[in-house]
């Protein structure tokens, strides 16, 4: 069978974000979409996607994690003291960086999951505990510089050096297969719902929709190529969203993740482990906050005490403009992009902390707001 | 999900709305810059069609403030659009405006940074991209890309500081011994041990022979310093300092190494009692001279401060930037000269020298010279005359 019409509802989400770029675009007169700054966006808010992904397995079990800003902070103090105040190896730093990051979750995941102390609370108990540590590690100083292992993890750039026509050759490639990656996966979908009998989109539409992923693509990519190349944080953030999209869609324990947030006693009641889910969900969330500590410190190569302020409500407002659980991982990608492009719209135009505070919050009460006017709608 | 595009549309046309009422702070930023420039002989405009960008700390900060107005004001005098971040302390949002504005094409850039330990990256961005880099007010540590720096001449600063308790308390001539208690600046901020440096260079030699006594014995910088130059943190440890040791003793001086530090500690001597007239405040000391510090002076609570002249520091930044964008040799002169060592080279600086300010002179230092006026300080100009 074959749909005739585009259905919009299910790409407003990427059209928000494509109405987002133009209007920045536009009205930076075209600065936000020199190489450079392309490159910047995607380097300036990786810790923002790694937290959106934690944060969006949190509030879909129906809690959320407030201190993952204060985890970053330690994860860069942990750094700081064992690699630049004293000479532990980097590999060792890095394991006790992930334990922790997990251990932290572990304990705010027992707190909500096993006596009931609502996640709000707890992880804003966490969120105070886990900054003052961070304080007391640093010893309220600046630590740093860091090994060129960890500044290459958060700011370095693949095969900088290799240049086909003039441009960064990595990204060349990898744009290519993209694209033939991209029109092999909507061939192969077509012909298999086709095949289920399921409706499938005109042709027409399915034609515009490649066209316009490869334009997007073609334009990172590019814009990427002829700067540096392909930061290595990308290729992180990259194998990040494809595993967690793996567990949230195809396992057990992402449909646990679900239930759980739907329906926590009738979870229960049809077997799902609920509180072994939730404790697995901070877990998880722990040990992103750490990795994203990592990026952070690298990249400005150093550990300060300041380090993830705000982090924990940037990271909440991507899943929410996304839709929330029902957005998915990649929606919840695409939440994190917009707000990285708010980010760095209002930056090159050069508005101050407190004006890029309050568009943030507008932009985000106005789209959750629609959100629940729509689902109430919906239910009548 | 039609709806939610309407959203987005709506916030942006809100984000519009507010730009435009904003744009009166900072203008944008130019498209690149342009070929105009050359050599020029005094009064031509050297900065047609080129940007600088500036790159401060926090708008919260009167000194800040003052920095902008002035760098702004001698900038644009020579023709350069300018470009003003605030970073409100956070190092990395810092890092993050220095990369935005150097996307957008600017030519020079002034930076007064939040925490100098932490941005070597951003310079070696800046030097990557052929941006010119003056540094202003604090060093950048760890980076051999600063070619020239601008600050008020540190140690001196901290010099007159102890030098004035030691002269109010006239310490060659009395035998006291006399109490003392020290508070000093922020750890990240390098030139916060300059200024200590200084002070302790005039008051070590009374500590040693005990006319100086510090009952709480926290005598490090270490132990003194004050997270943030933050009032509220400075007034809590004096509080703490207060109670536990000064119960049953008067503290008779309070080397306060900046006018916020001043305020905070100066609240916590009042709420024990001190400020009366058989229990004055002890001698105080500040820089920066903030209205409230001056206000306070003329009331008689904060002793001193030390004047800076931010103009004459604007104006130097300003002219060391222009050279630099347009190629011309910076020249400092001889008395201003001096070199900082960030570790890595020894920069050479403009420093303005400081000047002690005090109930005496600070009529002349502050009106008659313009830094203020008497509206600036809530008076009228025969009650400011009247206070002189």
């Amino acid at each position: 069978m074959k749909n005739k019409s585009i259905s919009l509802s299910k790409y407003g989400l990427v059209i928000s974000l494509v109405v987002v770029v133009l209007f920045f675009g536009i009205i930076t007169g075209g600065n936000m979409f020199v190489p450079m700054n392309v490159t910047n966006i995607f380097m300036q808010n990786s810790y923002l996607i790694i937290l959106s992904v934690g944060m969006y397995f949190c509030l879909s079990t129906g809690s959320v994690d407030l201190s993952c800003g204060s985890v970053v902070a330690v994860a860069g103090a942990i750094l700081g003291f064992m690699t630049v105040t004293n000479s532990y190896p980097l590999w060792l730093t890095i394991l006790c960086i992930i334990l922790c990051g997990g251990l932290l979750g572990l304990f705010q995941g027992s707190l909500i999951a096993y006596f009931g102390v609502p996640a709000f609370i707890a992880t804003l108990g966490g969120e105070l505990v886990f900054r003052g540590a961070n304080t007391v590690i640093l010893d309220s100083q600046t630590l740093g510089p860091f090994d060129p292992a960890v500044q290459y993890f958060a700011a370095g750039y693949i095969m900088r050096d290799f240049k086909l026509f003039g441009m960064n050759g990595f990204c060349l490639i990898v744009l290519a297969v993209g694209i033939v990656a991209i029109i092999f996966n909507e061939v192969s979908t077509r012909r298999k719902r086709q095949k289920y009998g399921f409706t499938v989109p005109a042709v027409y539409a399915s034609v515009l929709k490649v066209i316009a992923i490869i334009f997007a693509l073609s334009f990172v990519m590019i814009s990427m190529a002829m700067y540096n190349g392909m930061p290595f944080i990308l290729l992180v953030l990259i194998a990040i969203i494809l595993v967690y999209s793996f567990i949230a869609n195809k396992t057990a324990f992402g449909r646990h993740v679900f239930a759980v947030g739907a329906n926590r006693s009738a979870a229960r009641l049809s077997g799902v482990k609920d509180k072994a889910t939730i404790l697995i969900v901070f877990v998880n969330a722990g040990l992103l906050a750490s990795v994203a500590g990592i990026a952070v410190a690298g990249r400005l190569n150093a550990a300060t005490s300041l380090a993830g302020t705000g982090y924990e409500l940037e990271a909440i407002s991507s899943v929410l403009i996304a839709g929330g659980a029902r957005a998915g991982i990649m929606g919840t990608l695409v939440g994190a992009t917009i707000m990285a492009v708010l980010n760095n719209g209002m930056s090159v135009l050069g508005l101050g902390a407190d004006v890029q505070k309050i568009v943030k919050g507008i932009v985000l009460l106005l789209a959750v707001g629609f959100d629940i006017y729509s689902k109430s709608k919906a239910e009548n | 999900m039609l709806k939610k595009v309407l959203a987005v549309l709506l916030s942006l046309t809100c984000l519009a709305a507010l730009f435009a009422g904003c744009s009166g702070g900072g203008s944008s930023a130019a498209g690149g810059s342009s070929a105009a420039g050359g050599s020029s002989a005094g009064g031509e405009k050297t900065g047609e069609g080129k940007t600088i960008g500036i790159a401060l700390t926090s708008k919260a900060l009167a000194r800040t403030n003052l920095d902008s107005i002035y760098l702004t004001q001698y900038l644009e005098e020579m023709g350069y659009e300018v470009m003003i971040q605030y970073s409100e302390n956070d190092v990395a949002v810092q890092n993050s405006q220095i990369e935005t504005m150097v996307s957008s094409g600017i030519d020079g850039l002034i930076v007064s940074p939040s925490d100098g330990t932490a941005l070597a990256g951003a310079m070696e961005l800046c030097h990557e991209n052929d941006v010119k880099v003056c540094d202003y007010d604090a060093l950048i540590m760890d980076s051999e890309y600063i070619e020239y720096y601008a600050t008020d001449n540190l140690f001196e600063v901290g010099r007159c500081q102890g030098q004035y308790i030691v002269d109010a308390l006239d310490l060659e001539n009395e035998t006291g011994p006399f109490n003392l208690e020290i508070f000093a600046g922020s750890m990240t901020d390098n030139n916060a041990t300059y200024f200590f440096d200084g002070a302790m260079s005039a008051l070590q030699p009374y500590i040693d022979n005990g006319k100086l006594v510090v009952q709480s014995g926290q005598v490090t910088f270490a132990e003194c310093s004050t997270e943030k130059w933050n009032a509220a943190n400075a007034q809590t440890r004096a509080d703490t300092i207060l109670s536990t040791y000064y119960s049953d003793k008067r503290v008779d001086a309070c080397l306060t190494q900046n006018d916020d530090l001043a305020t905070g500690v100066i609240s916590a001597l009042k709420s024990v009692g001190y400020g009366t007239a058989d229990k004055p405040l002890p001698v105080t000391t500040g820089q920066d001279c903030n209205v409230s510090a001056i206000k306070s002076i003329i009331a008689g609570e904060q002793t001193s401060t030390v004047f800076k002249d931010i103009k004459e520091l604007a104006r130097a930044a300003s002219n060391i930037i222009d050279c630099m964008v347009n190629g011309r040799e910076v020249v400092i002169p001889e008395d201003k000269l001096g070199y900082y060592n960030n570790n890595v080279v020894d920069v050479p600086t403009y420093q303005v020298s400081p000047m002690v300010l005090d109930k005496s002179n600070w009529y002349e230092l502050i009106i008659e010279s313009g830094f203020y006026t008497a509206e600036d300080l809530g008076m009228t100009e025969e009650e400011a005359k009247a206070a002189a």
